[in-house]
């Protein structure tokens, strides 16, 4: 509708700007042929003036108006059957009239029109409007015949003007037929003003005329030709293409407030275009498939987030559905008019389980672990297996003896549980830790974890109950597991390498006894006290927190490096966790040391474990840091199982014997078990390193093997900045 | 007497006489009449011992008639001394022929005394004996000036398609028009009115103005003949249709010599002036 009145609009305004145009020109065209009329007009006055003066002076030539001059005996017969009947005369002559030089008429007629006297030497011609119709009364000087100087008296003649004018043959631009005086009777007007009593209209202008037509025939059918066809457009184009699209629009909207059901909206009968129907079509089409792609990722989704959260082991909520949980509570419980507790389980001598009936028996133990809290929890209460061996659960809005009660009702579910069935013969028992705010804050809401944890490891101390609630007397006691304060402080130093530094101890070449490079080894000092590494590590693991302790400790190896800490020539090696060898920004981070290998020797520490958790990504990162220069070491081979079969795929070129087996070389069989596993070893082309050398005797022990290093106090302690030239 | 012999001859001196005397000019005569106005004549002294020729145009005509004007011309260049009035009729300084339909207040009268006036002025002029040389009514004018004036200066008369007035052919003057001029004249009205006369249908004149004209009808003409005294001599064409052919016989009755050019008409117009002009010469230089 809009296009077809904006259509109609233009066209209107086109035509009506074109017609005030030539209108307009017309006008201007019009204006100008009166003024020119009107100088025809003049021309034309003038002209007849001085034809009818030429006609008058002839007429006063005439013999016998001189003779009538000198001898006026028979002046009326003259004048009315002589004068006027003559041909010298206009024929629009209405009367003449004869006077002596005096200027008096020969003889004053009754019927005569004619003035009966005239200025004598002043004769002029003038107008009389008489009935609306101009008359010309004009004058002659009758001349002597034989002295032409000589006046011997006037002619004068009225004559009808309007029939001279409209004669008159130099009209092009005024219409003669419409001249008329504007006044019915007006005496002695001069000649000059008659122009002023005339009106007159102008002939028509044919050009100007014809360019009107065109202007407007051309308007008419412009508007035939854009103004019909659209009008008629209009319905057709609302009938065919705006209705259905609107339809369709309608159609569009009710599929989308449709989305939850496969049901189409109805949209009547089909749609007059063909497309439009198909586009109908395949919306319905789109929305089937669409609803159905929705309905799949829904599922999807679903089946996703359950992967994504759930252990599939043991059917419980994993580390990342707690890690959510837990903020979740953060923001829910912030106001801390809400009591929760959180509890810990972990599973006592699982890694003996493991260890005595294999990993699928342990799997079976965290299962039936699992189903035993699952069966004991109340509605809304979930079980997160945090890793490992340890769950936990949050108790929300309980106090502490529901909490309590719970978990005893889960310990009791456990030791219930038959594990006998897989052949297990010893009781499978868990340490349950449990913490407690009664008004939540930010600052208890975080120590509840670490409190939790605190009161577990506390409840695994032999002779306690395996079931412990934090208290403050733990926090205080130094006997713990980790105190508070190393708690702290750990995680003070992950978060932003508060009081780190790397010291390190060297590892000699056994023939010289000169340090062929330095193992890195943190520490954490707080105040007056330091977190050796043995403590720090047992808290990184059970937190889960290897890769970050791990950035930290790369950062601190690679300023050291950056700042000569450690003599050129020699140099580093640096243990990196299980989690970390397979963690690609930890990788990344290793591949900036590869700028050192040229000056020192860098040596990646792996544990044994660690490459057997995840062996394949764990290979190929180490096959791709070798490539870059690095040297790889086997840390405690001998701790574990040390696996020969392994050790002869892995990409390994050091292997550190555990310092177990080190000091197992006084003993003959020992010895000698081991004399031949390093031989095995070294025959590889694996280069060995024995720990823990701290005494001559165990020196003269080892140097009988086939070990190339050798670290451990007698060769040095760890130390901060290595001496130069040992 | 028929004036055919020497044609060719005479034709070929008036030629000559032409070239010869082409550069010759006229002199208009201005003369102011009794009731003030000018008549005018156009005179040419001639050869000395030459006759002086008073040559009148026809009724209502001027001197610059086409008849009248080869006359003069061919005259001037003859030598002859020639004097050609326009009568007045009325008119000051008249130029023209005067139109039927003008009032007319001329008569025989006034136009003979005009030509008295004129005869005297030439008379004074020139030292020889005054030949009349009229044309038409003109003709009738100069006879009714030899009929009522002293004429001792004029030696004779040529008369030219010598005409009459009253009623003749190709004339509109009737029986009646005259009975009622009469009439009028008896019942003292001296107002305009229209009469046929001559060429005119509608001729407005008085009554007695009328008649001096009308009354001049051949048998007037003939006894004015026989009373003057004078040699006259009449050139007419045998083609005149002015007037009738017993009007020839009449005046052959009455011993007027005749001229007659065969096929000439009134006006002796076309190669027939030529004609006429050698008769006149013919004539003037036979005596």
């Amino acid at each position: 509708m809009g296009f077809s009145i904006a259509i109609c609009l233009l066209f209107f305004s086109f035509g009506v700007l074109t017609y005030q145009e030539v209108s307009s020109l017309q006008k201007d065209l019009k204006s100008s042929n009166y003024k020119i009329a009107e100088q025809e007009l003049i021309a034309a006055i003038v002209s007849v003036e001085l034809g009818m003066h030429e006609r008058i002076k002839g007429f006063a030539n005439w013999e016998e108006v001189s003779q009538q001059i000198r001898n006026p005996l028979y002046y009326a017969y003259w004048h009315n059957h002589r004068a006027l009947q003559t041909g010298l005369l206009p024929r629009d002559i209405l009367d003449v009239a004869l006077y002596n030089k005096a200027g008096q008429v020969l003889s004053k007629l009754d019927t005569t029109t004619m003035p009966m006297q005239i200025n004598e030497g002043k004769v002029s011609s003038y107008v009389d409007i008489v009935g609306g119709k101009p008359q010309l009364v004009i004058f002659s000087e009758v001349l002597d015949e034989g002295n032409n100087d000589s006046v011997i008296g006037y002619a004068g003649s009225r004559i009808n003007m309007m029939p001279e004018l409209s004669s008159a043959k130099q009209f092009n631009y005024l219409d003669q037929n419409t001249l008329q005086v504007m006044v019915a009777e007006k005496s002695n007007i001069p000649v000059a003003d008659l122009l002023d009593f005339i009106s007159f209209s102008l002939k028509p202008n044919p050009v100007m005329d014809e360019i009107m037509n065109v202007v407007v025939d051309m308007l008419a059918r412009m508007a035939l030709i854009i103004g019909v066809p659209t009008l008629l457009l209009y319905p057709m184009v609302t009938y065919l293409i705006a209705r259905p699209l609107h339809k369709i629009s309608n159609h569009i909207d009710e599929l989308k407030n449709n989305t939850a059901s496969e049901d189409l909206p109805d949209l009547g009968r089909m749609l007059a275009v063909t497309e439009l129907e198909k586009v109908r079509s395949s919306l319905n089409e789109y929305h089937i498939k669409l609803f159905k792609v929705h309905s799949s990722l829904d599922d999807k989704n679903k089946e996703l987030w359950t992967l994504a959260h759930h252990d599939s082991l043991t059917g419980a909520l994993n580390r990342r559905a707690f890690d959510e949980h837990w903020r979740n509570l953060n923001d829910i419980f912030s106001d801390g008019r809400i009591e929760i507790c959180l509890a810990v389980f972990d599973v006592n001598s699982f890694k003996a389980f493991n260890d005595s009936y294999g990993h699928h028996i342990g799997d079976e133990v965290l299962k039936g672990i699992s189903e035993s809290i699952m069966k004991v929890l109340r509605k809304n209460e979930k079980l997160y297996r945090l890793g490992g061996d340890e769950f936990a659960c949050v108790f929300v809005d309980s106090t502490k003896e529901e909490a309590l009660h719970v978990a005893e009702r889960c310990e009791k579910e456990i030791a219930a549980y038959p594990f006998s069935e897989h052949g297990i013969k010893e009781p499978v028992r868990v340490s349950i830790g449990l913490s407690h705010a009664s008004k939540m804050s930010q600052n208890e809401l975080s120590a509840l974890q670490w409190q939790a944890d605190f009161a577990m490891y506390s409840a695994k101390k032999p002779g306690k109950s395996h079931l412990a609630f934090y208290t403050e007397d733990m926090r205080t006691s130094d006997k713990g597991v980790f105190s508070s304060w190393i708690n702290n402080v750990v995680y003070e130093a992950i978060t932003d390498g508060t009081g780190i530094s790397m010291h390190y101890q060297p590892i000699v070449t056994l023939d010289d006894q000169r340090p062929d490079y330095y193992e890195a080894l943190i520490r954490i000092k707080h105040e007056d006290k330091t977190v050796m590494p043995l403590d720090i590590f047992q808290l990184v693991e059970a937190r889960r927190l290897e890769k970050d302790m791990d950035m930290i400790i790369l950062e601190k190896i690679y300023t050291d490096l950056k700042n000569d800490v450690l003599p050129v020539g020699t140099g580093v090696s640096m243990n990196i966790s299980g989690p970390s060898i397979v963690d690609k920004e930890i990788v990344a981070q290793l591949e900036r040391f590869s700028q050192f290998v040229s000056d020192y020797k860098i040596v990646l520490e792996i544990t044994e474990t660690a490459l057997i958790t995840q062996i394949d990504d764990a290979v190929d990162n180490l096959i791709y840091l070798r490539k870059l220069g690095f040297l790889v070491a086997l840390d405690d081979f001998g701790s574990g199982y040390s696996s020969i079969r392994y050790l002869a795929t892995m990409p390994v070129d050091i292997v550190k014997f555990d310092i177990t087996l080190i000091r197992s070389l006084g003993n003959e069989n020992q010895k000698t078990i081991v004399k031949h596993l390093a031989n095995m070893i070294s025959e590889t082309g694996h280069k060995l390193v024995a720990e823990g050398i701290e005494t001559q005797e165990l020196l003269a022990q080892v140097n009988e093997l086939d070990f190339v290093y050798g670290q451990g106090y007698l060769f040095g302690k760890p130390v901060a900045r290595p001496k130069i030239g040992f | 007497m028929h004036g055919c012999l020497g044609q060719k001859f005479r034709i070929s001196f008036f030629v000559c006489m032409i070239l010869v005397f082409s550069s010759v000019k006229a002199e208009v005569i201005e003369k102011k009449l009794a009731n003030d106005l000018i008549a005018t004549a156009e005179f040419h002294q001639g050869d000395t011992g030459a006759p002086a020729i008073l040559l009148l145009h026809g009724f209502l005509q001027t001197r610059e008639s086409h008849t009248v004007a080869k006359l003069y011309s061919s005259l001037v260049d003859a030598g002859y001394t020639v004097l050609a009035p326009t009568l007045s009729l009325g008119l000051s300084h008249r130029k023209q022929s005067l139109a039927c339909e003008a009032i007319h207040s001329h008569s025989m009268q006034s136009d003979i005394a005009e030509l008295d006036m004129w005869t005297k002025w030439l008379s004074k002029k020139a030292s020889s004996e005054i030949i009349l040389l009229g044309h038409s009514a003109g003709s009738v004018m100069q006879l009714a000036y030899l009929g009522q004036y002293p004429t001792e200066h004029i030696e004779r008369g040529i008369f030219v398609s010598l005409s009459y007035f009253g009623v003749a052919p190709a004339s509109h003057e009737t029986k009646e028009d005259g009975d009622r001029a009469r009439n009028l004249i008896k019942q003292g009205k001296k107002g305009l009115d229209k009469y046929g006369l001559s060429y005119c249908k509608d001729y407005v004149t008085t009554a007695s103005n009328y008649l001096s004209y009308y009354d001049w009808q051949p048998k007037k003409i003939l006894g004015t003949m026989k009373k003057i005294h004078k040699p006259v001599i009449v050139i007419i064409g045998s083609q005149d249709q002015r007037i009738s052919g017993g009007w020839v016989s009449s005046m052959e009755k009455n011993n007027i010599r005749i001229y007659s050019v065969q096929g000439a008409g009134h006006f002796f117009d076309n190669e027939y002036e030529f004609e006429l002009l050698d008769a006149v010469e013919s004539i003037l230089t036979a005596n």
